[in-house]
C-alpha cells in the first residue's frame, strides 16, 4: 500500500462507526499510524468531516413534518397501523397454509384477469416495439464508430452521460463494473434516448440504456442471438438495458 | 400482559417515523435543495412503506430500505420531468483541493447543503448518505446498488468536489 491507495481509502473512514474493524480500514489505518504526512493529512480529514457532518445534521425539518407523514397513512392503513407495522413480531402469518392457499388463489385469478382483460392491442405492441429496439442495438453496436467522450473509469462515463442529460445506467452488474471503460454515446433512436458505454473485458461489450417508458418489466435478463450478435435485456428502477457482444449469450450471462 | 399492539415494536410505523424522518428528510434536502421538495419525498417514502413496507421480511434492512425508496422516488419524479434539481453539475475535479477544518467551522447548516447540491449527484449522494451517519459504507452501497469500490471512489471524487465548491463559497 502507498500513500494515494491509503489516502483512498480513508476518505470513506468514520471511527465512529465501527470501521477501525473492518479489514478493509485496518490496513490503510496501519499504514497512517506508521506514515507522518498520511497521518496529519487524516486528522485535518477527519476534522473536517465531523465539522462538515455536524452541519449537515443540524439541518431541521419543518416542524409540522412528522405530523403530515403520520396523516398521510393509506386509510386502510391507519386504522390498522399496528397490525400492519407489528409484523415481523407477530405469529408469522407467512408460514400459515392458509395463508398461502387463498394467497395463490388470488394470485391465479389475478394472472388470469390479468392475461385475459389486458387489451390485446398494448400486449401486441410492446413486444414488437422492444424486440425492434433490441434488434436496432444490436446492429448499432455492430458499426459504433465515434463515441461522444473517451475514459476507462465507468464512474466517469455514467457522470459524462447524466451531465448531458443522456440516459445513463444508474446501477450496473458488478462483474460489468469491474471492466474497465472505453467510452460512452448519448443518440436518439425512433424517439427513444439512448445511452450507450462500451466496456473493454476478453471482448468489447456494449451497455444499452433508455427509460422504460410502457416496456413490460423483466427483471431477470432475456437473452437474444442475432447471428454473431448476443444480447441480454432486462429492466431495473424504470431503465430498460440492453447488453451485446459478439459472441454466445452464455458469454453476456457470466457478467450479469 | 403485552399484546403485540401495546407492545412498541422498532418496526411500528410512528418508531419508523421518529426513528428516521429526519435523516430521511436531510438526504431529501440535499437530493432536491429545498424544503418543499425534500418534505415531499420523505412523507412519500413512509407513504410507501406504508403500503409495501410489510413484505420486507428481514427488519434490518429497513434503514436501508427508506433511504432506497426515498432516493429511487427522487428519480422517478424528477423522469417523469418535474426535475427537482436544476444546478449545473461541476467539471469533474480529480484532484483533492486544500480546505482547512476552518472552512468547514465558517459554514452553518444551510450552507452546507448549498455546497451540497453544487457536488455532481452521482458523488453528492453517496456523500451525503457518508455525512448523515445512518448508514455503514457496505450500506450505502447496497442502498444505491452499486460495489463498495465504486463508493469509495465516489466519496472520494465527491470530497473533492465539496471542498472546492466550499472554497468557491
Amino acid at each position: 500500500m502507498n500513500t494515494e491507495e491509503a489516502k483512498a481509502i480513508l476518505q470513506s473512514y468514520r471511527p465512529h462507526l465501527d470501521d477501525a474493524n473492518d479489514p478493509i480500514f485496518k490496513e490503510a489505518l496501519l499504514f497512517a499510524e506508521n506514515d507522518k504526512e498520511v497521518r496529519s493529512w487524516l486528522e485535518r480529514e477527519q476534522s473536517f468531516d465531523n465539522i462538515f457532518a455536524q452541519k449537515l445534521q443540524g439541518i431541521e425539518p419543518p416542524a409540522n413534518l412528522k405530523e403530515k407523514i403520520l396523516s398521510n397513512l393509506p386509510s386502510s392503513t391507519a386504522d390498522t397501523e399496528s397490525e400492519i407495522f407489528t409484523n415481523f413480531t407477530k405469529v408469522i402469518w407467512w408460514r400459515q397454509p392458509l395463508t398461502w392457499s387463498v394467497a395463490a388463489c388470488f394470485i391465479a385469478l389475478f394472472t388470469l384477469g390479468v392475461v385475459l382483460l389486458r387489451p390485446r392491442e398494448q400486449i401486441i405492441q410492446a413486444q414488437p416495439a422492444m424486440e425492434a429496439l433490441v434488434q436496432a442495438v444490436n446492429e448499432h453496436s455492430r458499426t459504433v464508430s465515434k463515441l461522444d467522450y473517451q475514459n476507462n473509469d465507468v464512474v466517469a462515463l455514467q457522470d459524462f452521460l447524466m451531465t448531458n442529460n443522456s440516459p445513463a445506467p444508474q446501477s450496473l452488474p458488478a462483474n460489468l463494473q469491474n471492466l474497465n471503460g472505453i467510452g460512452c454515446l448519448s443518440f436518439t433512436w425512433q424517439g427513444h434516448q439512448l445511452g450507450l458505454i462500451c466496456f473493454q473485458g476478453d471482448k468489447i461489450y456494449h451497455l444499452y440504456v433508455t427509460e422504460q417508458k410502457g416496456i413490460p418489466g423483466l427483471k431477470s435478463p432475456k437473452y437474444h442471438q442475432f447471428n454473431d450478435q448476443s444480447s441480454a435485456t432486462w429492466t431495473n428502477d424504470d431503465q430498460l438495458y440492453i447488453l451485446t457482444t459478439e459472441g454466445e449469450p452464455k458469454d453476456l450471462a457470466s457478467l450479469l | 400482559m403485552n399484546t403485540p399492539k401495546d407492545t412498541e415494536s422498532p418496526l411500528e410505523f410512528s418508531n419508523l417515523v421518529n426513528t428516521y424522518y429526519k435523516p430521511l428528510f436531510r438526504f431529501a434536502y440535499s437530493l432536491a435543495g429545498n424544503q418543499e421538495d425534500a418534505g415531499d419525498l420523505t412523507q412519500q417514502s413512509f407513504y410507501i412503506w406504508a403500503t409495501k413496507g410489510s413484505s420486507l421480511r428481514d427488519p434490518s434492512k429497513v434503514k436501508s430500505w427508506l433511504f432506497t425508496t426515498l432516493y429511487r422516488e427522487f428519480l422517478r419524479v424528477r423522469r417523469r420531468g418535474n426535475r427537482m434539481d436544476n444546478v449545473e453539475p461541476e467539471i469533474l475535479e480529480s484532484e483533492m483541493p486544500a480546505v482547512t477544518p476552518n472552512v468547514a467551522t465558517s459554514i452553518d447548516a444551510m450552507s452546507a447543503v448549498n455546497a451540497l447540491v453544487h457536488v455532481d449527484e452521482i458523488y453528492r449522494v453517496p456523500l451525503t448518505l457518508f455525512y448523515l451517519d445512518d448508514l455503514s459504507y457496505k450500506e450505502i452501497a447496497e442502498a444505491l446498488d452499486v460495489p463498495i469500490g465504486t463508493i469509495m471512489s465516489r466519496l472520494s471524487r465527491g470530497k473533492a468536489q465539496l471542498k472546492k465548491a466550499l472554497l468557491e463559497k
